[in-house]
């Protein structure tokens, strides 16, 4: 009987091992390339508990001698923790300490939580049995064996499976919920995350000190006594587990709220930079507008030079040229914003890449465009910026590489798709866990910001974004519905 | 294919007959100077190529008539001032070329049309055992389950058909034009006209609904769904 129990603890640690590799793998870097990594870890952590089991007797959870062993098991469980994260993981990070902490405080809950409502289960099973021997359901001593053993092996598994299930699930909960994964914690906040894990590790350290009395030498259950407590006590577990994963939940919408501020502050720069775009568009009008009145004084002025030096009608016509050049719309896509946009953005980018080949033939804007220009504005310019950006990338590692940019809309009802596909170098560093590729900039606080603008705007068009890489070709494409968008944006954070 | 080339410049005309000639040399081409001449013409064309500005009837009001006589028409605007095509923005889908034709844009642009030909031709058919009956996936609206049973709503004459079957061995058995937006409903993207956070309409005015869930993924698809030849250029 008691060899079998050994053999259900080993793929309980085990599980916990693996649990253990999937917690801190989604949340720290591994530090050795290679898939046996992290099974390599959950081995070594099922054998270290397995040897502080063997340690410390067996699982002495309800024995009334040993608490000092629980204390020593529990720290040496967390020393042992830390070691690990430190090998297998750059964990030099103040989030390993939460991750830790609250792998100790998450297994020891689910733990008692099982623990002690199963107590109960055990000891009823034996009376259910006992009632049929009296009833005489069960006659000989060998078929009550039989079924004894059975039915407490069974209860057993149930147990393990119950923990190995509490454990998981509150350790996915938390993964998912802890959705900034690379925002690095400040002291308080970690002390904030901290806390319900720590209260829960104590608590639960608490409960081990008191759970067993002796009465008449004969040792008893805290909830023998108080039989309540066999709710109380689950309870009060269990609202620490909660209080742990509300914890890590609050935090993260704190950080997301204040992500989402600074990108809006980002994107109200924006909104002024375009206001201060569509003045110089004004003005270059204007500039037409007063050049058509100057036509006749022009021609005065020209002929007055035709009729003196050739080199100084020359040099006045080259010059007039160049004001004409300037006033040119090189790009018509039935959206004044866009053309100016685009305009701009071209003779920013033939500065840095000088053959850069422009193709807007079939982007084409309808006419009862609804969606406000600005947010057009924001979208292409943002999306400009980035294939400009790859281009010039590619032109420096590979001078001869032909290097575009094409449009595209499509419109389907009041859906209107754009399609951006730009030269690329083919090379995309592609983040586990996140939505967006890396930013190739230096400063990555600011940068990086560009897909996650177009986003934000998108989905305040109830539409959406997605990118897609063909060889080396980037292709990235948006939808929007062409109407007036949620003024406030974030429509479908959830 | 049968393709059509209405051009009131007779070089033009003959540059892009050419350029079609060339790319497709088993094709039956046919050529018309005004919109009006190919109007007239009894015999159904694929392809359409037309000039916008025209003396006579211009190429838009060609394309508008033209559509109400045979509306799986492919057509493709060649004009000189991209200002044009702005005008015809409120028509079906189209494509479009600008003079002067660039031959790289005018193979993509056919190729592009021929594709939707085909797909417009091809029929993916949708056996039912136990009906003994083959649908046309095209045809296929969406899909409800009720209980045991699963509903076939068609465009088709046939409209609802009952039959008994697990929605995962259909969702297995239809094409990639299908989209699983709710554990009682399959929807055919071909056959959307809005959509938002928790439903989708469907082009015979019923309403199905969308998974929370899904919504984002959904949106996704549906996008990649209309740029990969769901709908042509513009």
């Amino acid at each position: 009987m008691y060899k079998t129990m050994e053999l259900l603890y080993m793929p309980v640690v085990l599980f916990q091992g693996y649990c253990l590799q999937y917690f801190l793998g989604s949340f720290l870097e591994s530090r050795w390339k290679g898939r046996w990594n992290s099974l390599c870890m959950a081995v070594l952590y099922a054998a270290g508990l397995y040897g502080l089991s063997r340690v410390f007797h067996q699982d002495s959870v309800l024995r009334y001698d040993g608490y000092w062993e629980t204390v020593w098991k529990m720290a040496l469980s967390l020393c042992i923790l830390f070691v690990l994260a430190m090998c297998f993981y750059k964990a030099l990070r103040p989030v390993s300490a939460f991750l830790v902490i609250t792998f100790q405080a998450v297994a020891d809950i689910s733990r008692y939580v099982t623990i002690i409502l199963f107590s109960k289960m055990g000891d009823s099973v034996v009376d259910i049995w006992n009632w049929c021997v009296e009833r005489g359901i069960i006659t000989s001593d060998r078929a009550l064996m039989l079924t004894l053993n059975g039915s407490i092996l069974a209860v057993q598994i149930l147990q393990y499976l119950v923990i190995a299930l509490l454990f998981y699930v509150s350790l996915r909960k938390i993964v998912r919920d802890f959705k900034e994964k690379d925002y690095e914690i400040r002291r308080t906040e970690l002390l904030f995350l901290l806390t319900p894990s720590a209260a829960g590790l104590f608590v639960c350290l608490l409960l081990r000190i008191i759970m067993v009395t002796l009465e008449d030498k004969v040792p008893k259950m805290l909830y023998d006594r108080y039989p309540i407590l066999t709710i109380v006590l689950p309870a009060i577990l269990l609202l620490s587990l909660l209080s742990i994963l509300y914890g890590v939940k609050l935090f993260q919408d704190m950080v997301y709220r204040n992500k989402a501020k600074s990108e809006r502050v980002i994107l109200k720069n924006q909104v002024k930079n375009m206001q201060e775009h569509m003045e110089e568009m004004e003005r270059i009008y204007s500039e037409i507008r007063g050049m058509k009145h100057d036509m006749k004084n022009t021609l005065a002025v020209i002929l007055q030079l035709s009729m003196e030096e050739k080199g100084e009608l020359q040099e006045y016509l080259a010059d007039l040229n160049q004001t004409f050049d300037r006033l040119d719309m090189r790009f018509r896509t039935g959206n004044t914003v866009a053309d100016t946009l685009l305009n701009m953005k071209y003779h920013e980018a033939v500065r840095l890449v000088p053959d850069l080949e422009m193709d807007t033939d079939r982007l084409v804007f309808p006419q009862d465009m609804r969606i406000h220009s600005y947010d057009i504005g924001i979208i292409l310019g943002n999306a400009v910026d980035n294939a400009v950006r790859a281009c010039q990338k590619l032109k420096e590692k590979e001078p001869e590489a032909e290097v575009f940019i094409r449009f595209v809309t499509l419109q389907k009802g009041n859906l209107l798709v754009l399609k951006l596909e730009n030269s690329f170098d083919g090379k995309l560093v592609r983040r586990p866990r996140e939505e967006f590729p890396m930013t190739d900039k230096p400063d990555k606080e600011n940068h990086g910001m560009g897909l996650a603008n177009i986003k934000n705007m998108v989905e305040k068009y109830h539409g959406t974004m997605d990118y897609m890489v063909k060889g080396r070709v980037f292709i990235l494409s948006m939808m929007m519905k062409n109407e007036r968008g949620n003024e406030d944006g974030f429509w479908s954070d959830k | 294919m049968n393709i059509a080339v209405v051009d009131d410049e007779k070089v033009i005309m003959g540059q892009i007959s050419g350029l079609v000639r060339k790319q497709m040399p088993d094709c039956y081409l046919e050529s018309y100077a005004t919109g009006e001449g190919l109007l007239e013409e009894a015999k159904r064309f694929d392809i359409v190529f037309l000039d916008i500005q025209m003396d006579g009837m211009d190429g838009i009001e060609t394309a508008r008539r033209l559509r109400k006589k045979q509306d799986d028409i492919v057509l493709i605007f060649v004009t000189g001032n991209k200002e044009y095509v702005f005008d015809a923005l409120d028509l079906y889908a189209f494509h479009y070329l600008l003079k002067p034709v660039d031959e790289n844009k005018f193979r993509e642009v056919l190729e592009r049309a021929a594709g939707e030909v085909a797909k417009k031709k091809e029929k993916r058919g949708f056996f039912i055992k136990k009906r003994n009956l083959t649908l046309d996936q095209a045809d296929i609206l969406y899909i409800e389950s009720r209980a045991k049973k699963v509903e076939i709503h068609t465009a088709g004459s046939k409209d609802i058909i009952e039959i008994y079957a697990t929605m995962e061995e259909l969702d297995g058995q239809l094409g990639e034009d299908f989209y699983r937006c709710h554990r009682a409903y399959i929807v055919n993207m071909a056959h959307i006209t809005e959509y938002d956070n928790d439903s989708i309409t469907i082009t015979n005015g019923d309403k199905v609904y969308l998974t929370k869930k899904k919504y984002g993924d959904f949106v996704k698809a549906y996008m990649w769904y209309l740029q990969n030849g769901g709908i042509p250029g513009v």
